[in-house]
């Protein structure tokens, strides 16, 4: 197994375990919620016992399958979808040459796995710091300067034309919403966007 | 009939109207491309413009905005895989990767043409059988619908693939998603936390910018930049065999859509994955489903807009809305004087024939004005996608605040990306938590009325003829597909062995 | 830890906005008030509902009255109304907002799913009253409540209602109370399921507006057995109808549609308001609307208001509280 088979059953692992423990959290849960109403009928928690017993018990088995090394999915993983995603018509450099397995595939722009892992975890924080901002700056605001993170940052583009596109797209995008449909966007302290 | 109808089209053939109808088409398909709008918000917050019309203007230039804003959802489905409303969920699975494959303008294409025929044949079911269709559906009571939900559920089946156990956990975990909130029949707020957003449960439409549009960017960064697509222009035109090969799809599609769609309830959802699920089952070329097949786009297209065109029989003769969107522009009729039910079509016959000549209208304009934009949307894809996604974010974040007007939504969104992108990672399919996710509340509200009903027991779905017929489709539904399967083997090893004793020439 | 930041956040959006618009328009020191700009008329339900047409049509009423005035219609809709007006909440002291109130005012707290109550409103006026009719398929055995009654002592009698808190389980309730039979409820979710289930013989009886099932009564599918009203109503289609009261049921509860302005504003921004809206039922929009819907254009202004509200509060707990 390579590593980053290795790597795909521990996230696997992970999400089965994820999926049981709030499965069983709403088993639990939806004992608060009375099961039968008067008269034996189907209450509140009924439905949601059921459902959050069956999730438990199927990912349960499924990661104690993946922890005994049971690789049943392992005929339709990662690599199959990124072939399939990319079809039958491999472009040079593309992610058709890319070995989702070995995980040093290069992109067009030559940047390899890791690196767009650190892209993915970039992004990813910053989305959440961005909306984090959106009272302060407003959401259009704060967008903004995410959509410069990811394009001057990120994406390494020249800082002048980041700065227009993503002007122009915030301009669009403001006045569909705001003005067009009077969507009432929070403003932020500074007031922008409104 | 046809003089009505002569009459609806006279009233609503003005050039001020085909104007108005043009400018509703274009200004819905606008708003139906943003990430996340689909028809019911797209109704809903271009509603107002309509108020300052004449009635059969408002209503022709309302009927436009429906058509605009579903196709325009259709759109964002194929090319950037999000769709706007649960109905179209479906398409993303092949729309999506025929535009990875350079062929989004055929998808986009066959999309218009299959919702195009949908709605005639529609429209003209709607004219002729509205009143009886109408009737059977009143039949259609709770153990019926909690049937129908089984039916839904069960067509699971068709989307899980090879993995039929990861399917069905992900069809639960959106049933439970769906649990969360105010139980409509007793009230009882569950896993809310306290949280008064949590009150009206988790927003679909949220789940699915996130999963879909939020989910599907972070995937790319992962994959890494792939090389723009560039086809050919040629190639992004629709060829005459495309067509032949989804004319079956199409048919099939609009009648399953209109069955379903005049059912109360989650009427296009169902339809369009209904409709998917039968053609991966009687195409000849199954593998093809998932990676591209145009009869996965032509099939839930036209069953998605039948089922919309359905949900108005219920709508204008009975003045219940079939489905959200229809409960929409049920306002919006009685905004414009239309007072919806069973005297509808005896007491304002101008009123309902325009009403439906302006459908008819709406969709050839639709027609024409996405039958040749559509290779020209296609050409977005030429973009490379580092380029894009930060815009897909921005409209997707603000799109997903217009719909209730709060950052909760927007935080939804985000969310669910990273679990989209987390369930895309492992491959965990989408389609299946979607589904249990829209049906969720229906089958749960089907549940708890017909023990209700019951007094307690569920025996009374016995006694009910449809309720049981519609158990056992469910059932064969489930079953069918290895019975089948296993015979094909029988008889194809029988087929093998005559074709061993037949002498080779 | 996430629910931590949302709340945090969501705190510190209520006080950035506060801050915003505190800044900008409401309270103005003693004195004349008038609304600077646009003003918004918050409806905690979608687009379309019944709730929806009540704002729009107040709001254009307002407009219709007062030419300097405009007004914007903003749904906010989820958990029952309770988003809508947890954000109404927020917006306490300001008197550019208004909002479009029905039951779900007394409703939400009583239901125990909010922490506010209908005191920590203004209300500014009531518009209508929108009684309900207990309504039966056509084919039905009873012509009359009595003869449901009558037949609830002794058979099963299947009402379908519109959720716990819904009016129309509030008039079953009370008529259960005074009549000591007992209807089994199933829950269904708008006046429109209500109707299907009606038409498709799954229920016996329900508690509807008139304007649900106006088109059915007409078109005779569907007949009203007796009004849950003080009076007959005076409308043609409906003056047949013989009140619960004179068939021995002494019960009739109204919904009850008006407009609130938020918690905390001066006594001039109030009487403003008052003010404005008591020309916007004298238009024709108004006339409009409230004959539109089968109406009864019974208003109560200002502190009139507050108290409706504070006796139907009274009564309300005691049918919900049982």
């Amino acid at each position: 197994m390579t590593t980053s088979q290795r790597r795909i059953a521990v996230e696997e692992a992970v999400a089965y375990g994820l999926l049981a423990a709030v499965g069983g959290y709403a088993f639990v849960m939806a004992f608060e919620y009375d099961l039968l109403n008067e008269g034996n009928r189907v209450g509140p928690g009924l439905v949601p016992a059921i459902l959050g017993g069956l999730i438990a018990l199927i990912s349960g088995t499924m990661l104690v399958l993946t922890l005994l090394g049971h690789r049943a999915r392992r005929d339709h993983g990662l690599a199959e979808v990124a072939q399939s995603v990319v079809g039958d018509a491999p472009v040079p450099g593309g992610p058709g040459d890319v070995d989702a397995d070995d995980g040093s595939g290069l992109d067009i722009f030559g940047r390899t796995a890791a690196q767009r892992m650190r892209q993915l975890q970039m992004v990813t924080v910053a989305l959440v710091v961005a909306l984090l901002l959106v009272p302060l700056l407003g959401l259009l605001g704060s967008l903004g300067l995410f959509g410069l993170f990811a394009s001057i940052v990120v994406e390494r583009r020249p800082w002048l034309s980041s700065l227009a596109i993503t002007a122009t797209s915030i301009a669009v995008v403001y006045f569909v919403f705001a003005v067009f449909l009077e969507v009432p966007l929070p403003t932020g302290l500074i007031g922008i966007g409104g | 009939m046809l003089d009505n109808l002569m009459l609806g089209f006279q009233t609503a053939l003005t050039p001020e109207n085909l104007f108005w109808c043009f400018v509703g088409v274009f200004v819905g398909t606008v708003i139906g491309v943003l990430p996340g709008l689909g028809s019911t918000t797209g109704v809903a917050v271009l509603l107002p413009l309509t108020l300052a019309f004449e009635p059969v203007t408002a209503l022709i230039m309302l009927a436009g905005i429906y058509y605009g804003s579903q196709y325009g959802g259709t759109i964002t489905s194929v090319l950037i895989s999000t769709p706007g409303e649960a109905a179209s969920v479906v398409t993303t699975l092949d729309g999506y990767q025929m535009a990875r494959r350079g062929r989004a303008g055929a998808a986009l294409s066959i999309a218009a043409i299959g919702s195009f025929v949908a709605a005639i044949i529609s429209l003209l079911l709607l004219i002729l059988l509205a009143p009886p269709f109408a009737e059977f559906a009143l039949r259609f009571g709770p153990p019926e619908m909690m049937a129908v939900m089984v039916l839904g559920l069960a067509t699971i089946i068709s989307f899980a693939g090879d993995n039929r156990v990861l399917g069905l956990l992900m069809a639960l975990v959106g049933l439970l998603i769906a649990c969360v909130g105010v139980d409509t029949g007793t009230g009882v707020a569950r896993y809310t936390f306290d949280s008064i957003y949590l009150l009206s449960g988790i927003p679909f439409v949220e789940v699915m910018i996130g999963l879909f549009a939020v989910g599907e960017v972070l995937n790319q960064i992962h994959e890494g930049a792939a090389r723009p697509i560039r086809a050919g222009f040629r190639e992004l035109m629709i060829t005459k065999a495309d067509i032949m090969r989804s004319r079956g799809a199409i048919l099939r599609g609009s009648f399953l859509g209109f069955a379903f769609g005049v059912l109360p309830g989650a009427g296009s959802t169902l339809a369009s994955f209904m409709a998917y699920g039968i053609e991966k089952n009687v195409s000849k070329s199954k593998d093809e489903f998932g990676r591209g097949a145009i009869e996965g786009v032509a099939a839930p297209e036209s069953a998605n807009n039948a089922a919309a065109n359905a949900n108005f029989v219920p709508t204008l003769t009975l003045g219940i809305p079939g489905g959200a969107t229809t409960a929409v522009l049920l306002g919006a009729f009685l905004m414009n004087g239309i007072r919806p039910g069973p005297l509808l079509f005896d007491e304002q016959p101008d009123l309902v024939w325009g009403l439906i000549a302006s459908f008819f209208i709406g969709n050839v304009i639709l027609l024409a004005l996405n039958l040749p934009l559509a290779p020209v949307f296609a050409q977005i894809l030429r973009v490379p996608y580092g380029y894009m996604y930060p815009l897909i974010l921005l409209t997707s974040f603000v799109g997903a605040y217009s719909i209730t007007n709060s950052m909760f939504s927007v935080w939804v969104v985000l969310v669910f990306g990273i679990i989209g992108y987390g369930m895309k990672r492992l491959d965990f399919p989408m389609a299946p938590l979607v589904l249990g996710l829209v049906l969720g509340p229906l089958f749960e509200k089907a549940l708890v009325q017909t023990s209700a009903l019951g007094d307690g027991s569920l025996a009374i779905l016995l006694d009910r003829p449809i309720a049981l017929t519609v158990l056992v489709l469910a059932l064969l539904q489930v079953v069918a597909p290895t019975i089948f399967s296993r015979l094909l083997r029988d008889r194809r090893a029988a087929a093998a062995q005559e074709s061993d004793l037949t002498p080779r020439r | 830890m996430k629910r931590i930041i949302r709340t945090t956040l969501t705190a510190t959006a209520a006080v950035t906005l506060l801050a915003a618009c505190g800044g900008a328009g409401g309270a103005e020191e003693g004195g004349d008030f008038s609304p600077r700009g646009d003003v918004t008329m918050l409806v905690p339900f979608a687009a379309g509902g019944g709730s929806d047409l009540a704002g729009r049509a107040t709001a254009g009423a307002l407009e219709a009255a007062n030419g300097d005035l405009n007004v914007n219609v903003e749904n906010k809709d989820g958990g029952s109304g309770a988003v809508g007006y947890a954000q109404f909440l927020g917006e306490s002291g300001n008197g550019q907002y208004l909002l479009a109130t029905e039951t779900a005012l007394l409703a939400l707290p009583l239901g125990g799913t909010v922490d506010w109550t209908y005191e920590d409103f203004t209300p500014i006026m009531k518009i209508a009253d929108d009684f309900t009719l207990m309504v039966a398929p056509q084919d039905a055995p009873y012509e009359t409540c009595t003869d449901v009654v009558d037949a609830a002592k002794s058979e099963r009698i299947v009402a379908g209602i519109s959720g716990a808190t819904g009016l129309d389980n509030v008039v079953f309730t009370l008529t259960e109370q005074q009549t000591g039979v007992e209807f089994d409820r199933v829950s269904f979710e708008s006046g429109g399921e209500l109707t299907a289930a009606l038409l498709g013989d799954q229920i016996d009886i329900a508690s509807l507006n008139p304007g649900e099932v106006i088109g059915q009564l007409e078109s005779g599918d569907i007949k009203a057995l007796c009004a849950y009203a003080d009076e007959r109503y005076e409308y043609d289609e409906l003056k047949d109808i013989p009140t619960a009261s004179e068939q021995g049921i002494d019960v009739s509860f109204a919904q009850f549609r008006g407009v609130l302005a938020p918690g905390g504003i001066d006594d001039a921004a109030k009487d403003y308001w008052v003010e404005q809206m008591e020309a916007a039922i004298e238009t024709d929009e108004y006339t409009t609307y409230v004959e539109d819907n089968f109406l009864q254009p019974n208003t109560a202004a200002g502190d009139e208001f507050a108290a409706y509200l504070e006796d139907n509060n009274t009564k309300l707990q005691e049918v919900l509280d049982k």
